[in-house]
């Protein structure tokens, strides 16, 4: 087993109650290192295509990564693979928080999710132990209730919990898998497969750190970081949250508004992150707000999670929800023509509550909006709802009947492409998604580079899969690490703009297979740069990767994705933008800015070029699969195959009366779905004392782990700095 | 020469909390972009915009010119 890791998955079968533990082999670690890219792995070993992603044969897994457990700032995060809901490609969501260090402090870098629990269940990790769980008294329940409740239960505050509300009960379509009842792996709609699969919650609880090598190497990265962090590029990101850059895209047009028609919002600074910390972060009425309104992720210096609270009012929402990141004050901002920040805070808090990805929900109420302001959807539809731009208390109000999929919720928990579809009309003109997931807040209209990511990434349009284009130009010595040094003009879409998004998409994939924070590892302006995270891990690992082998690792984990979407039949033709992109944005700094349609079929030829990937198919050749050593996804010489996927309706869809997927067949008839029958069952029942299914670790520790194991608990009380820090500033609730 | 200015972001915190980011500052004649920012203590990548065009470090000011001043992480750039 490679330092820094536990070395051990546990694979759960949620039909049988069977468990164990598997202990791969040191290359297994090398190859993937961690994150999606190690999930992947049992996706495409052990689902076949055309699996309903609400079905008992969707694999979930749930990895951590190299660095997880370990004192460096950036290091506590997880990632979810597994086939998305919403768009029936690769499902990919990151994640932060406690849970990812605990995780592997409890002995495990992964949990493989299979099968299907007759009811509700929770899974309790400790300490390499493990046990099914009854969850009937928690399904229903909204997260802060939950991680109580398991508080309570398993007499420990510091269980942490990876849950999902009841967003992913009712199969929501971007249901998120939470953890804190504030951090979200929030993308593709994972907490409705965790839902499908009647898996409530994951706690664990450990005290086994991770060995580390070279424990000096580390330690001085570390303590570089910390020191470093209030003169950084990322001190204002710290301070005032991913809120910060509101300013900044507002003035140069590229903040979304009215469901991406403009990128110019005139009350920016009602929803800005200064406004944020100075009126609504905890501590905000006597100035302490760096004390009680600041979050952090396990042992991380950078501290840039919200903690907000609106203390009276429509909009009342308690502080352990935490607070809007920029994305979400976007979507349910500027999206929607809204600049009431307490109503903002209120969306996201229930989003939160309920387990709902902040970008897709906000950004499905936008198109609502935008779909009724043109005539296209009316009170006949929306249960005589009236939704306009603006409308702060329709905003709030629909995005908790999502959650509970009540009235024409139920429609929008589809997701808007598939409400497009069954409402048809030509609402899919007002789409702004790409493989039927919402865009994020940044425009490819004004940052080039991201209408080729958008289009072509394997899970749908994001904006952490690649470096944005403005960094090309402003971190040249970073850039230069990784091969890029040939800066282009703004709004250029040319082979070297192609070029750069692919090198820094292949970093970002690596990035999320090391499974490290986007805001603390990475290309630019991150706090640790391309060089400092080989580094780490090879202070970690004891290994001698280099820049070139960690892009490889990337570049393997992208390739996997889109053979995983091959195998679906999903290639070239899906790489698509939204036809509104095509069409000029209006007023401010981006007036009249659009994406050429030529232009961006030149660039996406040009990707799949450069990527040695079949140009009209799209999916990876069989020589760059081998070069990557995924030869065995070849079969007979030939590149993944395209299968006929079928149409068959899982038995969750048909429980919730949820349509199957509509995008590529819309449905002509609309129909809203209804909530899962187990929801009408959800009654607190007493608390479960017999486990379900019980197993313990297969493997023994050996000497050595049990000498670090006792070192471990001999000093479990004593947290680095950060963390106590973040102890300190915690919500009363978590009682830290 | 007279210039007005504004710090967005994080950047604000270079000046006291009550200020918000504004203010003036009194330059010679001839300061460049580079020179306001040395003065008002700005060490990170930012975008500078003067009169609301985008402008370099070496920029020329002129009596009675509008700064604003982004981190370069929180976009800005037109």
């Amino acid at each position: 087993m490679p330092y820094g890791y536990t070395g051990k998955i546990l694979h759960v079968d949620l039909t049988s109650g069977k468990m164990h533990v598997e202990q791969p082999q040191p290359d297994f670690y090398r190859r993937y290192m961690g994150g999606s890219a190690m999930g992947l792995h049992y996706l495409l070993r052990d689902m076949r295509a055309g699996t309903d992603p609400l079905g008992a044969d969707n694999v979930l897994a749930l990895f951590n990564g190299l660095l997880t457990g370990t004192a460096i700032s950036g290091q506590s995060r997880m990632t979810a693979v597994a086939k998305s809901p919403l768009t029936g490609c690769i499902g990919d969501s990151q994640g932060g928080g406690f849970f990812p260090a605990e995780l592997k402090f409890a002995g495990f870098d992964g949990i493989v999710l299979r099968g299907q629990s007759p009811r509700p269940v929770y899974l309790w990790i400790k300490d390499g132990e493990f046990e099914l769980r009854d969850a009937a008294h928690l399904w229903g329940r909204i997260t802060g209730d939950v991680e109580d409740a398991l508080h309570a239960e398993l007499d420990d505050n510091r269980v942490e919990v990876l849950q999902i509300g009841p967003a992913g009960e009712n199969l929501v379509r971007y249901a998120a898998i939470m953890s804190m009842s504030n951090r979200a792996n929030g993308r593709t709609g994972l907490g409705a497969v965790m839902g499908a699969k009647k898996l409530k919650a994951i706690a664990v609880r450990g005290t086994h750190k991770p060995a580390v090598a070279d424990k000096a190497s580390l330690m001085e990265l570390t303590k570089w970081g910390a020191k470093t962090v209030p003169t950084s590029d990322v001190a204002g990101l710290g301070k005032y949250g991913t809120a910060e850059v509101v300013a900044g895209q507002h003035r140069a047009g590229g903040l979304p508004t009215r469901n991406f028609s403009s990128g110019s919002f005139d009350d920016w600074e009602k929803i800005d992150g200064t406004t944020l910390y100075d009126t609504r972060l905890k501590g905000a009425e006597n100035g302490q707000q760096d004390r009680f309104g600041r979050d952090t992720c396990y042992s991380c210096a950078v501290r840039c999670k919200r903690v907000s609270e609106v203390a009276e009012g429509p909009y009342k929402t308690e502080h352990r929800y935490g607070g809007p990141e920029y994305e979400t004050l976007a979507t349910f901002g500027s999206y929607c023509a809204i600049d009431d920040l307490d109503a903002i805070i209120r969306a996201n808090a229930l989003c939160n509550m309920y387990g709902m990805d902040t970008i897709s929900c906000g950004a499905t109420i936008a198109w609502a909006m935008e779909c009724f302001e043109k005539g296209r959807i009316g009170v006949e539809d929306t249960g005589g709802l009236t939704i306009r731009y603006g409308d702060a208390a329709m905003m709030v109000k629909l995005t908790e009947m999502i959650g509970k999929r009540e009235g024409f919720g139920a429609l929008l928990a589809e997701g808007s492409a598939r409400a497009a579809a069954i409402v048809g009309r030509g609402t899919d003109e007002y789409l702004i998604t790409s493989k039927g997931q919402e865009a994020p807040a940044h425009m490819p209209q004004v940052k080039r580079s991201l209408a080729l990511v958008y289009a072509a990434n394997p899970f749908g349009a994001d904006h952490q899969s690649s470096e944005h284009d403005p960094s090309y130009t402003d971190y040249p010595q970073r850039m230069a690490q990784i091969g890029l040094d040939k800066p282009q003009e703004k709004l250029a879409l040319n082979e070297e703009i192609v070029r750069y998004a692919m090198v820094t998409q292949h970093l970002y994939s690596a990035l999320d297979s090391i499974n490290v924070c986007q805001f603390v590892f990475g290309p630019a302006w991150q706090l640790y740069d391309t060089e400092q995270l080989v580094q780490a891990a090879n202070a970690v690992t004891g290994w001698d990767i280099t820049v070139p082998e960690l892009m490889e690792v990337g570049e393997r984990r992208l390739n996997m994705m889109r053979a995983f979407n091959a195998r679906e039949g999903i290639g070239r033709e899906s790489d698509t933008l939204p036809k509104k992109f095509m069409k000029p944005l209006a007023g401010g700094k981006s007036d009249g800015y659009m994406i050429d349609s030529n232009q961006f079929e030149d660039a996406l030829n040009t990707y799949y070029r450069l990527c040695e990937w079949d140009a009209v198919t799209g999916n990876p050749t069989p020589a760059k699969l081998n070069s990557l050593g995924l030869g065995w996804l070849v079969v007979d010489g030939k590149q993944p195959a395209r299968v006929k996927v079928a149409a068959g309706r899982s038995a969750a869809a048909k429980k919730t009366g949820a349509k199957k997927p509509a995008i590529k067949q819309p449905i002509a008839k609309k129909v809203a779905a209804k909530k899962p029958a187990a929801k009408k069952r959800a009654v607190k029942k007493p608390v479960a004392k017999k486990p379900i299914a019980k197993a313990k670790s297969a493997a023994k520790p050996k000497p050595a782990a049990r000498k670090r194991a006792a070192k471990a608990k001999a000093v479990a009380t004593r947290r680095p700095a950060a963390k106590k820090t973040a102890a300190k500033s915690k919500p009363a609730a978590r009682k830290r | 020469m007279r210039v007005e200015f504004r710090l967005y972001g994080g950047l604000r915190d270079l000046l006291p909390a009550e200020a918000r980011g504004r203010g003036e500052l009194e330059l010679v004649t001839g300061a460049a972009v580079a020179d306001l920012l040395a003065q008002l203590g700005v060490q990170r990548t930012v975008v500078v915009a003067c009169n609301d065009e985008d402008v370099p470090a070496t920029h020329a000011l002129q009596d009675g010119d509008k700064i604003a001043v982004f981190s370069a992480v929180s976009g800005g750039r037109i």
